[in-house]
Order: structure tokens, then sequence, then C-alpha cells
């Protein structure tokens, strides 16, 4: 049996700061006001034992859904809680810690020398308490105000649960949801095999239809119903041949394939050669190759007739520049003549600038040397004896006048006769480049017209371009003649093709009344019956699993019978002592099938076998459920050697109570206890007459820094 | 007595005896979903075999 001794607890819920409770005593007492910490520790018991399993709406404990385990105090960094459990006379400590950081806690094991943490620890852990889960604590263990009454007010389903693990049959419990979740059902694969008939049926029905089109195409066009067959297929391809062989001599060809005689199954394959025997005979026929060979003569005719007009149109078009320039410009020679007469005047302009500026170097040099110390007579001119003032004067004068005047119109008229000469020769130059194209235009002309007298034998005495066009004329007759044959050639070979088109539809009828035969018959193959086994196998699982839940159903409900007549009178005893109600002298706990669900029925009956439910008060109910508790408890066989009270007088009347403690000083003697409670009227019985040994923890007040102020009273 | 005994006693052939130890033996390893693996890996078995051939047959019909 397990009990804990001791409970050390740090920013779990309501406490921050570390605190220790000493739980070794046979009795522990926690009492005072509601929110000063009393849960929290029967809450942190918990949590170390199941971790994250006590937490959410899975508990069935609404206050649990949105839980938190840490304290929210700014000081509190992680919270942790320790346990240190008694089993068999070994000692084990096992801590579990949260920080809120990682989304698990972390727990470690402790035994001896040895510490397991995380996977290990927890396997440790589920080993120590058998396997328990935290419902089956709930209802074992935990005397959880909320848990109680699912035992009488819930639905049936959740009480006949929650008595089934009162009285050890969890595991059965979990071997039947285990089962429930596999959902092996038999008709599964029944349904499998239905649809795929269903399935085979439609496909029938595709291949019917797609065979009663293609037949109605056909006799569309005349076939019989005879002849769509594998007979019908057969001559069908020998006529194929013997036109194919027909044409090939008809155009002096041979056939590259020897066409044996073709069965069904090779008639995809006869098809595909025919085809490429036809496409070969398009192409490789004498009038075709002849045909060909006129529409190139036709083009080359077009090409050289075009290519002779665009020469001889070029050198029309630059004569008539050419005259055009005449007209405007006048003839080349007198253009030249024009030019020798402007290059002349020119060079008179050129001489007499030269004369102009040899004078006027002269008079400079003359004014220097008056202007000079080298004049030795100051007033006179050494040259001519002129008065020096004077000449200077003069000279000056006639260096403006004469000088920079002639200058100025020299230039002026130098500039004009050099674009005079500049126009001129522009002019020349245009028309020797136009003169210059002429005569290229000239000699391609005289190339081209070469070329096409060579290559169509034109003669110098025959005009080329009536000549040209004639024999145009010639080729375009011929190639309407030969046009007419090709046709004719490639309609024939059009019937062949067409009937390899109704050879292949013929042949595609053939495999869809093979399909639709195969399909029709597949009930009847190896592999349905393959499959029939299978579903048949699926089936005897199914039986097995239903009847494996049976035996499992059968030795739940066997346990049942003999762990409730084992309690039976000690639940009737403990009711009827807490109640004392007057409408019922017998309290009759009974077991029965639950029709629905096949699971464990638990009834509460009255000496007269009716319900007696509907009669209870809200204190009878909760008298009932503590009865049922506590009996079960006493005589199951949980692995826990300790039992949690969580407020248990409620509802309960002064008589009730003191009953009920009475009960539990019968409890005590095989378990230990743990009693939270507000009510002061139950804690005052409790010191009076819970005989044990206790140790009462009173929770005097709450503090948001240092969490439950509690005190020892022994 | 266990469970698995006093589930055993109330099974009649060898088979059921046989499913039943393993199923009793997962739910020793796993707990619950074990008992739901060991179950549904007995049914794929058989409807694995059963697709292979139902696709089998697919093919025949040209499905």
């Amino acid at each position: 049996m397990i009990t804990i001794t001791k409970v050390k607890i740090k920013g779990f819920r309501g406490f921050t700061i570390e605190q220790e409770f000493d739980l070794s005593t046979p009795v522990t007492i926690l009492f005072g006001e509601n929110g000063k910490g009393k849960s929290s520790l029967l809450n942190s018991i918990e949590w170390c034992l199941f971790g994250k399993e006590c937490v959410g709406t899975n508990t069935g404990i609404r206050e649990r859904i949105d839980w938190e385990v840490k304290n929210r105090n700014n000081n509190v960094d992680s919270c942790i809680v320790e346990l240190e459990i008694k089993k068999d006379g070994s000692m084990c400590t096992i801590k579990r810690e949260y920080s809120g950081r990682r989304r698990d806690s972390e727990i470690s094991f402790q035994t001896g020398n040895e510490t397991l943490r995380g996977e290990e620890a927890e396997k440790r852990l589920r080993e120590l308490i058998n396997r328990y889960s935290f419902k089956d604590f709930l209802s074992s263990v935990y005397q959880h105000q909320e848990v109680v009454r699912f035992f009488i007010t819930q639905k049936p389903e959740e009480r006949n649960d929650a008595i089934d693990r009162l009285l050890g049959l969890t595991e059965y419990r979990n071997i039947m949801d285990g089962i429930k979740k596999a959902e092996i059902k038999g008709e599964n694969l029944e349904n499998e095999i239905d649809n795929l008939l269903k399935q085979i049926k439609a496909k029938i029905d595709v291949y019917q239809t797609q065979i009663k089109e293609k037949e109605e195409t056909l006799k569309s066009k005349g076939f019989r119903e005879d002849e769509i067959s594998d007979r019908g297929a057969e001559d069908l391809a020998d006529t194929i041949k013997r036109d194919l062989k027909d044409f090939s001599v008809s155009v002096n060809l041979n056939l590259s394939e020897d066409f044996n005689t073709v069965t069904t199954s090779e008639i995809s394959s006869f098809s595909e050669s025919a085809k490429r025997e036809i496409t070969r005979l398009r192409s490789e026929m004498p009038d075709v190759k002849r045909q060909t060979e006129i529409y190139q003569r036709i083009n080359e005719l077009n090409k050289d007739l075009t290519e002779h007009k665009d020469v001889q149109n070029d050198i029309k078009e630059l004569k008539r520049i050419l005259e055009e320039f005449v007209q405007s410009n006048g003839r080349i020679e007198k253009l030249e003549e024009q030019k020798k007469n402007s290059e002349k005047d020119l060079k008179e302009k050129e001489r007499e600038k030269d004369r102009i500026n040899l004078l006027g170097a002269i008079i400079e040099r003359a004014i220097d040397y008056l202007k000079s110390d080298i004049v030795t007579n100051k007033d006179m001119c050494p040259v001519c004896g002129s008065e020096k003032e004077n000449l200077l004067q003069f000279l000056e004068g006639e260096y403006i006048r004469s000088y920079k005047g002639q200058l100025e119109v020299i230039n002026r008229e130098i500039e004009s006769k050099r674009n005079e000469l500049k126009k001129i020769e522009d002019l020349i130059s245009e028309y020797k480049k136009i003169e210059e194209r002429k005569l290229k235009a000239e000699e391609r002309y005289k190339h081209v017209c070469g070329n096409i007298r060579n290559k169509w034998n034109i003669s110098e005495r025959d005009d080329i371009e009536t000549r040209l066009n004639h024999l145009l004329n010639e080729n375009e007759r011929m190639s309407k003649e030969i046009q007419e044959l090709v046709n004719k050639r490639q309609e024939e070979l059009s019937k062949i093709e067409n009937r390899i088109k109704d050879l292949l539809e013929v042949h595609e009828i053939l495999k869809l009344r093979s399909q639709r035969e195969k399909a029709r018959a597949i009930e009847g193959t190896e592999d349905f019956g393959k499959l029939q086994k299978k579903v048949e196998e699926f089936k005897r699982l199914a039986t097995q699993v239903e009847d494996i839940v049976s035996a499992v159903r059968r030795a739940t409900q066997e346990e049942a019978k003999d762990k409730i007549n084992a309690v039976k009178g000690k639940v009737d005893e403990y009711f009827k002592k807490m109640t004392k109600h007057p409408m019922i002298s017998k309290l009759d706990l009974r077991v029965e099938e639950d029709r629905r669900t096949g699971g464990n029925s638990y009834n509460f009956k009255d000496q007269h076998g009716k319900d007696i439910i509907p009669i209870l008060s809200q204190g009878n109910m909760n008298a009932l459920a503590l009865s049922i508790f506590l009996a079960l408890t006493a005589s199951g066989n949980s692995p826990f050697g300790f039992l949690m009270f969580d407020d248990p007088s409620q509802s309960l009347g002064s008589t009730e109570k003191r009953e009920f403690i009475n009960i539990l000083n019968e409890i005590a003697e095989q378990k230990d206890l743990v009693i939270s409670t507000m009510d002061r009227e139950f804690f005052d019985l409790i010191k009076e007459h819970l005989t044990r040994q206790k140790i009462i923890y009173k929770f005097e007040d709450w503090s948001q820094d240092g969490g439950p102020q509690v005190k020892i009273e022994n | 007595m266990g469970i698995k005994e006093k589930v055993e006693r109330n099974l009649m052939s060898d088979d059921l005896k046989i499913l039943w130890n393993k199923i009793y033996e997962r739910f020793e390893q796993e707990g619950k979903e074990g008992v739901k693996k060991v179950l549904e890996e007995e049914a794929n078995n058989v409807k694995r075999e059963f697709e292979d051939i139902k696709r089998n047959i697919e093919r025949q019909i040209g499905g």
C-alpha cells in the first residue's frame, strides 16, 4: 500500500514560498476558510502523481478546464511539488517541476541511490501506482465533490464508469475502450465487395454503350452484323491488302512490306504498317514526283520573270533620273567647262589678294621704320625726303583705306567663287554616281539575260519576257493536267485509309466485347474467390473481436457482481447509519448488464425493489455517494493506502456528520485519511470523535507573497 | 487469477485465445492504445491483401 509521509510545495497554485507538510500521522486535518490554500495542498499531491493528466477538460471537473499550475506571483520562477512516499516499507521521493518555459513538467523518481528522470521516471511512477489513471485516483482515493456527484446525479454511463473504477475494473474498461476505438466491423469489406460489384456492373454498362454506338456508326456505313466479327475483321484486312497491292502496281511501285494473312490479334500492327505504306505511296507516286517538278519549274520561271523585269525597271528609272538632271543642271560637258572657268577666276582672285597683302606688308614695315629709333633724322623720311609726320599720317590712312578695304572685298569674292566651285563639283559628282549606277544595272541586266537564255535555252533572237511567259503558260497547263491525275490517286489511297479506320473500329468493338465478357465473368474467377475469402476472414476477425468483447464483459460482470456482493451490506449499513431515511429500510445495490452498451449497470433499489434516487434529498444523495465511496474504497484493491476528502460534509446534517465520523473511524483502521474542511461543526466533531492520532493544519490566512499561513495543532 | 485468465476462461476456441493473448500483451505494454493498434494491425493485414486482389480485379475489368 502506498502512503504519503511528506509533501513539500513551492510555487504551486496558492503556494509561493516552499512549505512542508508531514502526512505520516494516520489522520491529517486541513481546516480553514475558503481560499486559504487547503485545496492547493490536496491538488499538489494529484499533480505530482499525474502531471498534465489532472489538468483540462478530460478530467471531467469543470474548474480544471483553465487550471493554472504555477503561481502568478512574480517572485515565483517555477513550481515544485515533492512527495515522500512509503510502499511496503520502502521509501521513494517523486519530484515534479514546471517552470512555464517548457510545455510539460519535468519529473524525477528517487529511490535509494538511484534517481530516474523523464520518461523512465514516469514509467516507474506508473508501475508504483499499478497504472492507476487520474480518473481511478479520483474515484478510489480522492473524494472530490464533483466526482462524488457522478455516482448519482450525472448520466448513468458516467456513474457506471465511476463505480467500475471504484471496483478496480479499470483495466477491463480500458481494454473495452481500446477495442471500441479499433472499430473492427465485418460489413466494412462486404461493402467494398458490393461497391466493386457495382463498379463492375457500371463498367459493363459503359462497354455496352460504347459497343452499341460504334456498331451503329459502322452499320450506317453499310456494315452487316456478321461483318463486325473476327472473320469480318480478317476479311476487311484482306481487302485492304489487295487494294494496296493493286494500287502499288498501278503506280509502278513495290510495297515495302509483304503482308501475310492477318489474324484478329495482329490488326493493330497491320493497320499501323498499312498507314505507313499509304504515307510512302502518297509521296513516292511518279505522278506526284512529276507534279513536284512542274511546280518547281513554274516557281523558277516566275522568279526569273520577276528578276528580268526588276533589272529592266532599274535601268529605266536611272535613265529618267539622268535626263531630269541634265534638264535641271545642263549637260556634264557644260558643267566641266563651268568648273574650269570657276577655278581660273578663283586663282586670279587669290593672286589679287596676295598683291594686296604684299602692299599692306610694305606699308606696315614703313610705318614701323618711321616710328623706330633707327631713323637718325627725326623729321624726315630717309627714302623720299618727305616730312616724317605727314608721311606717317598718309601711310596710316592709306593702310586703313587701301589695304583693309581691298582685303575685305577680295576675301568676299574668293569665298563666293569657292562656293560656286563647290556647287559645280557636287553636281558633277552626283551625275557621275547616277551614271555609275546605271552602268552597273546595265551590266547586271546583261548577266541576268545571259543566265535566263542559258537556263531556258532562249536564243539571242527571241525576246526573253515573251519566251518566259510562253514557258510559264505551258507548265501551268501541264500542272493542271497532272493535278487531276494526282487527286484521283490520292482519293484511291484515302479510300484505303478509310477502310483501315473501319477495320480499327471493328477491332475496337471486338476488344470492347472481349472486355465486357471478361467483366461479366469476373465473379467466377479465382481472384474474386480469393476476395470473398478475405471478406470471410475479416468477418471472422470481427466475430472473434465480438466474442472477446463478450468474454471481457462477462468477466467484468462476474468480478463486479462478486465485489458488489461483498460491499453491498456495507453500503446499506453506511447509508442507513448516516441518513436514517424513514422510507428506506434496506438499500440494495445491484449490478446488471447494460442492454444498450453491454457494460455494467449499477442500480440503487429500496426494500421493495424501487429506484431510490427520485426520493433522495441533496444531503441524502451526498450521504449515498459517501457510503459507496467509503464501502468500495475500504474493500477495493486500490494500491493507495490513504484517502483524501475535500469538504465531505456538504449538505449533511449534524447527525449525518456525526455518523459519518463514526464510519471514518472504521475506515481509518485500514487507511490514512487526509480531510479538508471549512465546516467548523464538522471540524469540532472530528477533533472530538475521530479517535486515531491526528495532525491538524490550520490554514489561518493567505498572502500574495507568503502564500498560506499555516499553524500546526496537535 | 488475473484479468487475462478471467477473460480467457470465457473464450471457447484456441483462435480466440491466441487473439486475446495478443490483445492483452499489447495492453500491458501500451495500454488502451496498444489494444487499438493490435486490432487495427490484424484488420489491416486482411485489408491490405483484400485491396491488392481488388486492384488486380479492377485492372482486369479495365478500371
